[in-house]
């Protein structure tokens, strides 16, 4: 993108003085509007529920490990693998992005702060009250939401246990807070970019957010006018979803997918941004079609909206909408398909190093694709009726969100640690981080696509004694990605704790950027006279 | 100053998202009417069923027999049996067909009912009539009572060639009471107010 | 629960290694779907295939160019960077290739909906009813009636005993179908949203309360064939199985009368029976096994339940409260609960013993018997 963005680096703006008094200790992050210091909540606080999330994610593998219960009642099975799914979407990958967003996007546009910061506070600190309450559920008498993630009625509310009333309040919270968070990442980007930084020549970590964040605007809502129904059909007699009042169970399933759907994008179009940012910095070359980057992703998130129901191809559509659901889901395979030929394509010819952040964007790009191919199976109507809920959707989603949601944050980590710390984080280490991340998590997932294809089907606690070695060799990986995870926040607070090289203004060779144009680790305050872009 | 309009205009967006996600319910209705696709999208027309005779002789000649069967399935809390009165009939297309389907209430209590329909294959749906129906409406069973509900439909003659056997399904609800429950239920959308702010057929 | 999870845990942390060379191989290792034995599992099953190989080819062109490039494009070989980076003319490139192959996806796919979605002409119906946690078949033009529920025991669950090949696989009424005739299946749920899947027949509805689904199948060759629950349904989701059972016609033909016969036995029986007058130890012996094998699972062998979804019997009102209500819900189920009704599956004799075992059990003791014509007046 050296082409498009050319920054004039004389123009670095370091001021030394600070503006506010600034509180210290507790009240300095409870009371906080600077967008790093947000940005630095944000993933610290997706780094707790990504051991939390996988605390459960240990437990469910422990169970599965042999056939026959051994460790845990089909009941609280239910419950940690809905919460699993609830925290690992909600609680790590959504508030990592917006942590990564908080803390770059003002960087890379050459704005002071974000546009709200007060509102930018509120939104993080809500987070953790929504998840406290989440999490209490697990200790309510009934147990917590034992529905799955998908939570479809009647099993989340007539049948559900009476905690699903925390679980609703739950997910509004969280809601509001990323609504929030979506607004304001739209008006910072639209409204504070650096004169000269026009929209065609934004980073793609940028443009995939302002598209993520209309996502969001557009499809958070749905969810929470989805939960507000369970809740009037639990508490006010309504009949949204029971069948014995006119209702249809069935939509309930429409309108969670057609929020659920774009929230895959969600979760994914943020590390599509990241690796097109690592990519062309490790390749040392631009990357390859910038604009076709930025209408692939516009239309994958368009075409979010108009393939929902694949996710409900067994629920007895008429063929109809089965053919047209089957369509508008092949057709995303283009866009994606442009994404990772462009990827390859920048690779092609660069001159590449393997730092941490370029492994582990390598290693995205193989990763994903695979699962976006498994994807492009199960977009196909007939064989989907076989593939629906096994274990084969269990292999693709996590193909798509570790290697996908997981490797993307984890590489943006690696990659602008040395600007939010200063130092440099221990290179071996994360190599180690990298391969033993990329083994383990190898070694879970891929095995899961044939139990799923034997016939296994997702979200039970025991199973056939036919499926019982690839479970086990699935335990494995998952013990192994899991503990390796350990690694990784070692490697993390080493660095933050200032245990490694000090870093250069700019670590890395080929990074392009204004966020390379400030001094590391970047000052409180940047940007406050905005930069000039060429 | 766009930085203060670009937050307002967002947060109308949410909201009007919001209020989408509930437009989804009847817009969803809509839907299912033009597709057949949960088996209620049968037309209604209740009260015309003196008619019949004069359609069944304005277009005698098309004989095209087709196979209806009924089904019944009583759900969890209701005290007593409910069936058809037969499970198979055959039916020619655009003559009404009357049949019925029986309840009984096996407590020592009054009780309230509400049969939910649905059609297979839920394209056929779109070509059943319904001019009597005991699930327009909700049924009050004293102890002991046994009562013939009635089910007049017609199949219309457009019902494309390949179906030839269309199964009426109902699903009989214990419902509370008919005051509580009567405003929250919807049954089709072609017709929203009709049926179901009933009197009581006992 | 959690700490005594997390310690569970720690335990088995512990024994891992021991139990991973210990344990004996028990499964073939089964890569692929199978081939199924209907012409919809087979046509399911060729469009799997084609997908996969297309995928194969892709991944290898796309993977192949990226190890070229991660292995000679690399600054330690010293190699130095093109400065590339947009062509209209390959972007159109693949764009339009991936359409092509697409389309190409497309047709036979388009042919495998339309293939499924053809209930018509059929010669067997069988209604399937779900119900938290076994299934329920209708033979609708037979009038049979039955229930199948799994057969594996608790102890093999718990690991107290030596698992047997079918197990969590098997079911007391398997569902038996002739081979080379259309078998139309029509699915509904008594509770929750259920999913009839059989993998070999490549048959996989939900079976969702209040509207009727349908599905069906043509089995070519005679077998059982095992499946399972495709859609979470609450605690014991992974335990409601389902087998079917492809036979001759003639066989088939037999089981049909063998089945009415047995029904037919049966009421006559259970006639019998509910004429008797049935004392408390007869009622008391013949109550506990049925109370294991449908009540268990929810209301626990103390009679304590999971409160709050599914609640304890021991002292509840219920239980203290008139015997003709006890009877109705155990007959009837109650609505929005799990608690299905009985009336369909057990006797009035088998109600009596139930009753009387449920007052009197857990050292509750009431010394109240209930008589099978006490349920015949409620049924």
């Amino acid at each position: 993108m050296n082409e498009t963005t050319s920054i004039s680096t004389k123009e670095v703006d370091t001021p030394t003085t600070e503006h506010h008094a600034h509180p210290t200790g507790i009240s300095r992050w409870l009371y906080t509007t600077n967008h790093k210091d947000i940005g630095s909540l944000y993933l610290i606080f997706s780094f707790v529920m990504l051991f939390i999330g996988g605390g459960m994610a240990f437990m469910i593998r422990a169970e599965l490990f042999q056939p026959g219960l051994q460790f845990i009642e089909p009941e609280f099975f239910n419950q940690m693998t809905t919460m699993h799914g609830l925290i690992m979407v909600f609680g790590v990958v959504m508030p990592a992005f917006v942590g990564l967003a908080n803390w770059m996007v003002p960087l890379m546009i050459g704005a002071p702060d974000m546009a709200l910061p007060r509102m930018n506070n509120w939104s993080f600190w809500i987070m953790p009250f929504a998840f406290s309450i989440l999490l209490s559920t697990l200790f309510m008498e009934g147990g917590g939401p034992n529905f799955g993630w998908t939570f479809y009625a009647p099993l989340s509310t007539t049948y559900a246990p009476p905690s699903t009333t925390f679980f609703i309040f739950g997910v509004h919270l969280m809601g509001l807070s990323s609504i929030m968070g979506a607004i304001n990442i739209i008006t910072t980007i639209l409204n504070m970019r650096a004169p000269g930084m026009t929209l065609m020549k934004m980073p793609m970590f940028v443009w995939t957010w302002l598209i993520t964040a209309f996502l969001l605007i557009a499809v958070m809502p749905v969810l929470a006018g989805a939960v507000t129904m369970m809740l009037m059909d639990i508490h006010f007699g309504t009949s949204f979803f029971n069948a014995a009042g006119g209702g249809d169970p069935v939509l309930f399933q429409h309108i969670f997918w057609f929020f659920g759907h774009p929230e895959v994008y969600i979760m994914i179009l943020p590390a599509f941004g990241v690796v097109s940012q690592i990519i062309p910095a490790f390749a040392r070359k631009p990357l390859f079609g910038y604009k076709s980057m930025v209408y692939a992703t516009a239309s994958i998130a368009i075409l979010s909206f108009i393939v929902w129901a694949h996710h409900m191809f067994t629920v007895g559509l008429p063929a109809v909408a089965e053919l047209f659901f089957m369509y508008s889901t092949m057709l995303i395979a283009i866009p994606t398909g442009v994404k990772v030929f462009n990827w390859v394509s920048t690779m092609f010819r660069g001159s590449m190093t393997f730092e941490a952040p370029m492994l582990f964007s390598v290693a995205f790009v193989v990763l994903f694709t695979i699962g976006g191919l498994s994807g492009l199976m199960l977009s196909i109507a007939p064989a989907d009726f076989q593939y629906h809920d096994t274990y084969f959707v269990v292999a693709h989603f996590h193909y798509v969100l570790v290697p996908g949601a997981i490797f993307g944050i984890m590489a943006a980590v690696y990659y602008w640690m040395p600007k939010w710390s200063g130092f440099m984080y221990n290179e071996p280490l994360a190599k180690l981080h990298f391969w033993l991340s990329f083994i383990g998590l190898n070694l879970t997932f891929f095995p899961m696509h044939f139990l799923g294809l034997a016939g296994m089907p997702r979200r039970i606690p025991d199973y056939a004694l036919q499926f019982a070695d690839f479970n086990m060799i699935t335990s494995v990986g998952a013990f192994l990605f899991g503990t390796t995870q350990l690694l990784f926040l070692y490697i993390v607070i080493q660095c933050a704790r200032g245990k490694g090289e000090p870093a250069p203004q700019r670590p890395w060779e080929g990074a392009e950027g204004l966020e390379w144009s400030i001094p590391s680790p970047a000052p409180l305050h940047t940007f406050d006279t905005p930069p000039k872009v060429d | 100053m766009a930085i203060n309009n670009l937050p307002a205009k967002l947060t109308i967006a949410t909201i009007g998202m919001f209020g989408f996600g509930f437009a989804l319910v009847p817009l969803y209705d809509v839907f299912c009417d033009i597709t057949g696709i949960n088996g209620k999208g049968f037309e209604r027309a209740p009260g015309t069923s003196n008619q019949s005779g004069a359609i069944e002789a304005s277009i005698s000649e098309t004989q095209r027999a087709i196979n209806v069967q009924f089904i019944a399935s009583p759900q969890s809390g209701f005290s007593g049996n409910f069936y058809p009165a037969s499970t198979t009939l055959p039916a020619s297309l655009n003559r009404s067909v009357s049949t019925a389907y029986f309840a009984r209430n096996a407590s020592d209590k009054m009780i309230h009912l509400q049969a939910i329909p649905s059609i297979s294959p839920s394209e056929a749906s779109s070509y059943v009539t319904k001019m009597e129906c005991f699930c327009f409406n909700q049924q009050s069973l004293s102890p002991g009572q046994t009562r013939e509900m009635g089910l007049t439909f017609k199949i219309s003659e457009d019902l494309p060639e390949h179906i030839s056997t269309i199964t009426f399904s109902y699903s009989l609800y214990p419902i509370e009471s008919m005051s509580n429950e009567e405003t929250h239920v919807r049954i089709d959308s072609t017709d929203q107010t009709g049926g179901l702010s009933n009197e009581p057929s006992t | 629960m959690l700490p005594s999870a997390l310690s569970h845990c720690l335990r088995f942390l512990v024994s891992i290694f021991a139990l991973f060379l210990s344990f004996p191989t028990m499964a073939a290792w089964e890569l692929n779907m199978p081939k199924g034995v209907t012409p919809i599992s087979e046509t399911v099953y060729d469009l799997h295939m084609i997908i996969f190989y297309i995928c194969v080819v892709i991944a290898v062109i796309v993977f192949g160019v990226m190890l070229w490039s991660i292995f000679y494009h690399r600054k330690s070989r010293g190699y130095k960077p093109a400065n590339f980076h947009e062509s209209t003319l390959v972007e159109v490139i693949w764009t339009v290739i991936p359409l092509i192959i697409l389309i190409v996806m497309a047709i036979p796919a388009t042919e495998g909906v339309f293939a499924m979605y053809n209930y018509d002409d059929s010669e067997v119906d069988i209604k399937v009813t779900g119900y938290q946690w076994k299934w329920r078949y209708e033979y609708i033009n037979d009038d049979i009636d039955f229930f199948s529920t799994l057969t594996t025991t608790t102890e093999e669950i718990h690991n107290q005993q030596t698992k047997n090949k079918n197990y969590l696989l098997e079911v007391d009424n398997p569902i038996v179908v002739p081979i080379g005739k259309k078998i139309r299946f029509l699915l509904t749920s008594n509770d929750v949203i259920h999913s009839w899947w059989v993998p070999e027949l490549a048959v996989k509805k939900d079976a969702i309360p209040g509207f009727i689904n349908e599905s069906w199948t043509l089995v070519k060759e005679p077998g059982i064939y095992r499946g399972q629950c495709a859609e979470l349904c609450g605690k014991d989701h992974g335990f409601m199985p389902i087998v079917v059972e492809a036979v001759e016609q003639e066989q088939y033909d037999l089981w049909i009368q063998q089945k009415q016969e047995e029904t037919a036995l049966r009421l006559a029986q259970a006639a019998k029976e509910a004429a008797q007058t049935w004392d408390m130890d007869r009622l008391m012996a013949s109550g506990k096994p049925l109370y294991e094998k449908n009540c268990l699972a929810c209301h626990q062998a103390n009679g304590e339940g999971l409160p709050p979804v599914f609640p304890a019997l021991k002292n509840s009102p219920v239980i203290k409260g008139p015997i003709s209500e006890h009877i109705q819900i155990i007959l009837h189920g109650r609505s929005g609960t799990a608690m299905a009704a009985y009336a369909p599956q057990l006797s009035d004799s088998e109600v009596a013993a139930l009753v009387t075992y449920e007052r009197n059990a857990w050292g509750q003791n009431s010394n109240e018997t209930v008589q099978p014509s006490d349920v015949t007046k409620l049924r």
